[in-house]
């Protein structure tokens, strides 16, 4: 009876390690392309508070998942930007049927405000289809 | 009347379009840079981050170069190691990014070619609420109206008065190792 309950409770301790190990050890990412997204916005309300130093309000941005739609402007390898104010880095290479003048919805991580080219980052972002 | 405010309005955006085109023509750009440090121990876990969006900005007519990096776009292996330094060491959140500004010396973009030349670069790189004088080396080459650019330094985390805790001090290297990787495109 007694030696079953230690082996039950090693048991049950060695799989606590490995779940504790699993969840917050291993180091693992997150898959942005799997969450979903917390903010919703077009590209000049993702643009604005960030242009404007709304601190409080971007500070709720970054590292979020954001679903951002908007106007091709650029295409160049894997990165689009959206109006001229969203740099988006796609997760893969380009699908065939973007171009230049099309309006499309991305999802990625908001990375923050790059004052050098004036734009707002976007990164591990994929393409979503259209509704 | 309507159609000539139109065209009145066209002619001018041209006109400034064109003007502008004329000064920007000796800026060279790069939106995807790549900047990796590393500052590993040996034994223990490498200590090694990429950012491979860059932002970088190069006149060849003054030699002037810029680059922004934020600090939330470096990548570890392990998402744990990016969590903390983020959130102990750099403090990304009230420091969101990494600016270089420099000059590199004595630059002849018309005696760039396909083979790599060694141009110094002396600038400041302001980080984590510091400021510190840089000089490197980088290595340059013009390929198909790209100009390329790699090049290597070496800071200290205390020079940007990063504290490293004690707990992991022999994990992470004393000197780190900042290397880059331009690709710049005319503007």
């Amino acid at each position: 009876m007694n030696k079953k309950r230690v082996f039950i409770s090693t048991i049950l301790l060695l799989l606590s390690l490995i779940a504790v190990y699993v969840f917050f050890l291993s180091g693992k990412h997150r898959v942005i392309a799997d969450e979903d997204a917390t903010i919703v916005l077009k590209s000049e309300e993702l643009y604005a508070p960030f242009k404007n130093n709304h601190s409080t309000l971007t500070a709720n941005y970054i590292d979020q998942v954001a679903q951002v739609s908007g106007l091709i402007t650029s295409i160049s390898k894997n990165t689009i930007e959206l109006d001229n104010i969203i740099q988006v880095d796609l997760n893969n290479d380009l699908k065939t049927n973007l171009e230049k003048g099309k309006i499309i919805t991305i999802k990625g991580r908001c990375v923050g405000y790059d004052d050098l080219f004036d734009v707002v980052k976007i990164d591990q972002a994929i393409v979503l289809p259209k509704e | 009347m309507k159609k000539h405010i139109v065209k009145i309005g066209l002619t001018l955006v041209l006109i400034f379009g064109t003007l502008q085109c004329g000064f920007a023509q000796t800026k060279y750009i790069d939106r995807n840079g790549v900047v990796q440090f590393e500052a590993s121990e040996k034994l223990f876990e490498e200590v090694k981050a990429t950012n491979k969006s860059v932002s970088a900005v190069l006149d060849v007519q003054t030699g002037q170069i810029a680059a922004l990096s934020l600090i939330k776009g470096f990548h570890f292996k392990n998402s744990l190691m990016e969590e903390h330094f983020n959130e102990n060491y750099i403090e990304s959140e009230k420091y969101p990014k990494a600016i270089f500004k420099g000059k590199l010396n004595d630059l002849d973009v018309t005696k760039l070619n396909q083979n790599w030349q060694e141009v110094g670069v002396d600038g400041k790189l302001q980080l984590h609420g510091k400021e510190k004088q840089i000089h490197l080396n980088v290595m340059l080459k013009m390929v198909n109206g790209l100009i390329l650019m790699k090049g290597s330094f070496i800071v200290a985390p205390s020079d940007f008065d990063i504290e490293i805790p004690k707990l992991v001090r022999n994990k992470i290297a004393k000197e780190v190792t900042v290397t880059l990787n331009f690709e710049f495109t005319k503007k």
